[in-house]
């Protein structure tokens, strides 16, 4: 094979390819091997790693590690690190007790709607972010410099609510539980805490397109210079859908529409129409409203509370009395009375005129939209209200509007507009329907058109927690109590479903009717609607009997005067400390570039030990073989043992190991011991596709084929390297044994790469991206595109932590079986889990500095010095433990990361041995079954599906471990400890 | 006249091959037969369960891209390993559209060979050309 001519010596085990040698190269290539493995690497290597050198965004160098070899795209053993750039890191945007650290973190804004974090920008400051002030309960908003500053290494806490609310706090931050304020540390399960249901709309950006310029204003009024002018120094000539009082216009316009009044008067002294406005509502809210008036830069003139007392005249000619209090906001101002007539707002009697939705707000972002709805329907939408009898649901709220008969169309329109805009808000409407209206004071008969709005669970929970009511403030509370309660409900008809699914599994596999009414009393379901539900297909729409009515939820939830409510605790979590998610979403206009193709599955190495010796277990090797061949499932189209239904698969792509854990499949522990403790921030399954779900959903505990597989390993007295090390990573035993696990998150992860594959060679073109290698097909981080693979690529990680953790699970369950003791008993102890597929923010340092990158390792390990705050305190004094798999006839290692690896290699090392031979050429090289005879007399027993996969993982496709290993251990990127050999194996 | 080979020296962690035919039908369904080949020997595998298939893309290669990746898909979501395949290609509007069956049979270890799980069609060297009257493919499947 030919060495390219152009290669550089850096040093005894690092060979440089300088920028010359391709065009496009943005940064040297870097391989790391001894003078001896260079000759052996293959031709593919030094096309591929300077292939990704040509990537946009890549740091210091293309790097490939001694176990290199000819993947596809980057090639296997390489790493490589994007820029992130610098953008601001806004330590106060995480909101006070609302925060949140990952990047989907909705962050409530002071206009109703919400930003991600990960979309903040540069501009921050200037976004008003919704807090509640712990003194009075209110809601206020403010902007992020005034919020906590979050420490990078404290701790955090996830807390879970009964309304299925997340919490995220530092563990020191006070919370307000309703009673007194407690440390989040020191909350328990059970305890109250205060939350804001309210979600809001996610805010995208207005455009600068004008809504009001001077010509609408002249059309309307004339040449009015003074008017203009005052418009004009109070910053609303030209108004721009991005003006930043347009917010506030836009409630107040829905608001008046409802309940105000805009006219004028003919001033025969000035000559001209004199303009002004009312407003009617409670004292209260009028208050909101005038502070509102005055951000917009007017006075307003009086508040009167009159007694009214008048008769109403119905179409039958019967007549109503109608007296109670009014109370009026008057506002004089000329200029914002003709700026509300020229957004849209009807002149005059409403009965009587043609009123529109102004066509500016149906073509605004949908926060503006809501604006103008929720300011509406705190006029006109009818609050939450339950039926006589039915205290545990709400009816349909309603709305509805006079006009006069003539006026009939236009009320249609108007009414017809409205339902429009709510079903972008996923709020569906039942019916439209004519009522009689009234006779007006001008002695018109008037007809009033009205629609429901749904009353089923989501359709109220998406009316009241995306839109709302502005101006009322009764109402605004009432709905958020009604939308906790709904949430809530909603949780717990979710779990009876889920419930009843898992009965109806156990019920086709022989469970009777009384064992399953068992289980339902024992976990609080109502026996006989599970029973009725075993046989239907039925959704449950009842909440069990002993679910509280409205008026005992309000008892207990609400806090007087306040639109937050009490909730109670249902699970605590400890998040680590680890805010680079956090971080990197405050980043702005990043041109960085994240390659699908490099990252697939997370697929990854744990190895677990035992305080079994060598003595002990090769009696029963070939049983424990036999016995994790059959319950580890394995090879082409293997299904794992658990039915999962789709939500728990969410779950699982979410939370990774730590829903095993939860759900009885591993120990607290393992957890703390596996790579970002299991669990990748960010993931998001909606941003998976149907298909991928389909490939994934049997196959979590089963290792897959090709190289992957599940070894029993000894460790020899003579292959202890460092015991020291070795002790604390827990191998402290004369010929201890050891499990290795290989494998990564199966078709799961595969389909994801490849749906994102085809979206970024798609999208290539748009961002003006070439790369050599359409594997290489590539997005900016930043860009939408970019965005959502590192959302499903985090899914797709956690799948492949808890792949290995159920894998664990049965393996443990394995040993305990033959051996006929505990696994604890065992010590089968997880000594740690690595992944080596992965992309990840990290901060390493670059021209002297400091930076946060997106690292990608394909066949690579992260190798992670002492000190480093990503490892768990237990690691921490002694560097991360590096786990490199072997062939299955040579042995593995287990290693230790270095400093060294932090300065040279972006804390990566390799992960294996790396191949020097084709699949293809390996099966003509060797034979399936003579290579098994063989390796029983090396003393290793094998079981495998397929002879002809044996034969492609022979030992002699593989370069030599302990070649690597040197290279790795003699220039310090990783140290080795103890060298493992093979026993057993169960190969995928 | 319609062939595949496996390339010893290619990718060598994962699987090459390269497939070659008079028509645009063959060299697909060859392509089809290679990646069946490569998952289980075909000759142990009945035709008991059939998938039509329908695809369009705007260009060919990504119609045999997304072809192959409906094998794989298949594979996994209902465990099933592959016998053979139909392949109808047309165009139209300047789209090309596939139609289709995959035949095939339920995993039964007792029953079949199974040699490699592919776990995705790669775009690595990813090609499909047209030379002199032949079509030719190239293709790397990830192991």
């Amino acid at each position: 094979m030919a060495i390219p001519k152009e290669i550089k010596k850096i040093n005894d085990y690092v060979w440089e390819l300088p920028v010359s040698y391709k065009k496009g190269m943005n940064v040297p290539a870097r391989i790391i091997v001894s003078e001896e493995m260079l000759k052996a690497v293959d031709d593919g290597v030094f096309d591929q790693v300077t292939n990704v050198a040509c990537m946009p965004g890549i740091q210091k160098y293309s790097i490939c590690m001694p176990d290199c070899h000819w993947g596809y795209g980057m090639p296997i053993g390489g790493v490589a690190a994007f820029d992130l750039e610098k953008g601001v890191i806004s330590p106060g945007a995480i909101g006070f007790d609302i925060n949140c650290l990952t990047k989907d973190s909705k962050i409530l804004l002071n206009y109703g709607c919400y930003k991600k974090i990960k979309n903040f920008d540069n501009n921050f400051e200037s976004d008003k972010i919704s807090f509640m002030d712990l003194n009075n309960n209110s809601k206020k908003s403010s902007n992020a410099v005034l919020y906590m500053k979050k420490m990078p290494d404290n701790r955090v806490i996830k807390i879970t609510t009964k309304s299925g609310e997340e919490i995220t706090v530092t563990e020191d931050h006070p919370i307000y539980t309703g009673k007194e304020m407690i440390n989040a540390g020191e909350l328990n399960k059970g305890d109250n805490v205060v939350v804001h249901p309210f979600i809001g709309v996610e805010y995208s950006e207005p455009s600068d397109k004008i809504i009001v310029d001077e010509k609408d204003i002249i059309a309307l009024v004339g040449d009015r210079p003074k008017l203009i002018v005052t418009l004009k120094e109070k910053g609303l000539l030209p108004l721009r859908e991005n003006s930043d009082k347009l917010p506030i216009l836009t409630k107040l316009l829905g608001f008046i529409m409802g309940d105000g009044w805009i006219g004028k008067n003919y001033n025969k002294n000035r000559k001209q129409d004199v303009w002004s406005t009312r407003v009617i509502g409670s004292a209260e809210d009028l208050e909101t409203v005038r502070t509102d008036i005055r951000n917009l830069g007017y006075v307003t003139n009086y508040v009167t509370t009159k007694k009214y007392d008048s008769i109403v005249s119905e179409i039958s000619g019967e007549k109503r009395n109608i007296s109670g209090k009014s109370t009026q906001l008057y506002v004089n101002s000329q200029s914002f009375t003709v700026l509300l007539k020229a957004l849209g707002m009807t002149e005059g009697n409403k009965s009587k005129n043609l009123s529109f939705v102004p066509e500016w707000v149906k073509e605004s972002p949908l926060w503006i939209k809501r604006l103008y709805l929720a300011g509406l329907f705190g006029a006109e939408m009818t609050k939450p209200c339950q039926r006589k009898g039915e205290y545990k649901s709400f009816t349909e709220p309603s709305f509805s509007q006079n006009k006069i008969l003539e006026l009939w169309d236009n009320n249609y329109e108007f009414i017809t507009d409205i339902i429009n805009m709510l079903s972008e808000f996923g709020v569906e409407v039942n019916n439209i329907y004519n009522q009689k209206g009234v006779i007006n004071k001008y002695g018109e008969t008037t007809g009033k058109i009205a629609f429901r709005i749904s009353a089923k669970i989501d359709n109220l929970i998406n009316l009241w927690s995306k839109v709302g009511y502005e101006y009322c403030k009764k109402r605004k509370e009432l709905s958020m109590q009604a939308l906790s309660y709904l949430k809530m409900k909603r949780v717990i008809l979710k779990e009876s479903d889920l419930f009843v699914e898992e009965m109806k599994l156990i019920h086709n596999e022989g469970a009777n009717n009384g064992e399953i009414s068992i289980l339902a009393q024992q976990n609080g379901h109502s026996v006989s609607q599970v029973l009725g539900r075993l046989y239907s297909n039925s959704k449950s729409s009842r909440a069990c009997s002993d679910f509280p009515t409205f008026q005992q939820f309000i008892e207990k939830h609400t806090i007087l005067n306040s639109e937050f409510v009490l909730d109670e605790i249902t699970d605590i979590e400890e998040i680590n400390y680890r805010d680079y998610v956090y971080d990197f979403t405050m980043n702005d206009e990043n041109h960085n570039f994240i390659a699908n193709s490099i990252v697939t599955s997370n697929c990854g190495m744990r190895l677990i030990t035992t305080n079994l010796t060598l003595k002990e277990v090769k009696p029963k090797i070939k049983q424990l073989v036999d016995h994790l061949y059959m319950t580890v499932p394995s090879g082409v189209g293997c299904k794992g043992f658990l039915k999962l239904n789709d939500k728990q698969f969410d779950d699982i792509m979410v939370e990774g190991t730590k829903w095993c854990v939860d759900n009885g499949y591993g120990w607290d522990k393992d957890v703390w011991r596996t790579e970002s403790y299991g669990k990748i921030e960010g993931a998001d399954p909606q941003k998976v596709s149907q298909r991928a779900r389909s490939r994934g959903i049997n196959q979590l505990g089963t290792l897959g084929s090709g190289n992957h597989y599940l070894e029993i390993q000894v460790a020899l007295k003579e292959n202890i390297f460092d015991p020291v090390i070795a002790s604390k990573f827990g191998i402290n035993k004369e010929d201890q044994v050891v499990i290795m696990v290989h494998c990564g998150s199966r078709g799961f992860g595969h389909q994801i790469a490849t749906d994102y594959l085809k979206i970024f060679n798609d999208a290539m073109g748009k961002y003006n991206i070439k790369v050599y290698d359409r594997e290489l097909a590539c997005a900016p981080f930043k860009s939408k595109e970019g965005q959502d693979y590192f959302s499903a690529m985090a899914c797709a990680a956690n799948m492949a932590f808890a792949n290995r953790q159920m894998i664990t699970h049965r393996i443990r369950e394995g040993f305990s079986k033959v051996f006929g003791k505990s696994p604890q008993e065992l010590e089968m102890n997880l000594v740690y889990d690595v992944a080596h597929n992965i992309a990840k923010i990290e901060e390493h340092m670059i021209d002297g500095k400091m930076k946060k990158v997106l690292v990608h390792r394909k066949g690579a390990t992260r190798a992670f010095p002492p000190k480093h705050r990503e490892l768990n305190p237990e690691y921490r004094p002694i560097g991360q433990p590096v786990i490199l798999g072997g062939s299955m006839e040579t042995g593995s290692h287990l290693l230790v990361g270095t400093q060294k690896a932090m300065d040279e290699t972006f804390g990566s090392t390799a992960h294996g041995s790396g191949r020097t031979m084709s699949r293809t050429k390996a099966k003509k090289e060797f034979e399936g079954k003579s290579l098994l005879d063989s390796m029983i007399k090396k003393g290793i027993y094998v079981r495998s599906g397929s002879m002809k996969g044996l034969a492609e993982e022979a030992g002699g496709a593989y370069k030599n471990i302990n070649q690597v290993v040197g290279v790795l251990d003699s220039y310090g990127i990783t140290k080795k400890v103890v060298g493992l050999k093979p026993i057993g194996n169960v190969k995928g | 006249m319609k062939s595949y080979k496996f390339l010893d020296d290619v990718a060598i962690a994962d699987i090459a091959f390269e497939a070659e035919a008079d028509s645009l039908n063959g060299v697909f369904i060859a392509c089809g037969e290679a990646v069946f080949e490569t998952i289980s020997d075909v000759e142990k595998v009945d035709k008991i369960k059939v998938y039509d298939i329908s695809l369009k893309s705007d260009t060919l290669e990504k119609l045999l891209y997304d072809f192959l990746e409906t094998i794989v898909y298949y594979k996994d979501t209902d465990s099933v390993v592959f016998n053979s395949c139909e392949v109808k290609i047309e165009e139209k509007d300047n789209n090309f559209l596939l139609k289709g069956k995959i035949y095939g049979e339920y995993i039964n270890r007792n029953k079949h060979e199974l040699y490699s799980d592919v776990k995705a069609i790669t775009m690595h060297m990813f090609k499909l050309e047209k030379k002199g009257d032949n079509y030719k493919a190239t293709v790397v499947l990830d192991i």
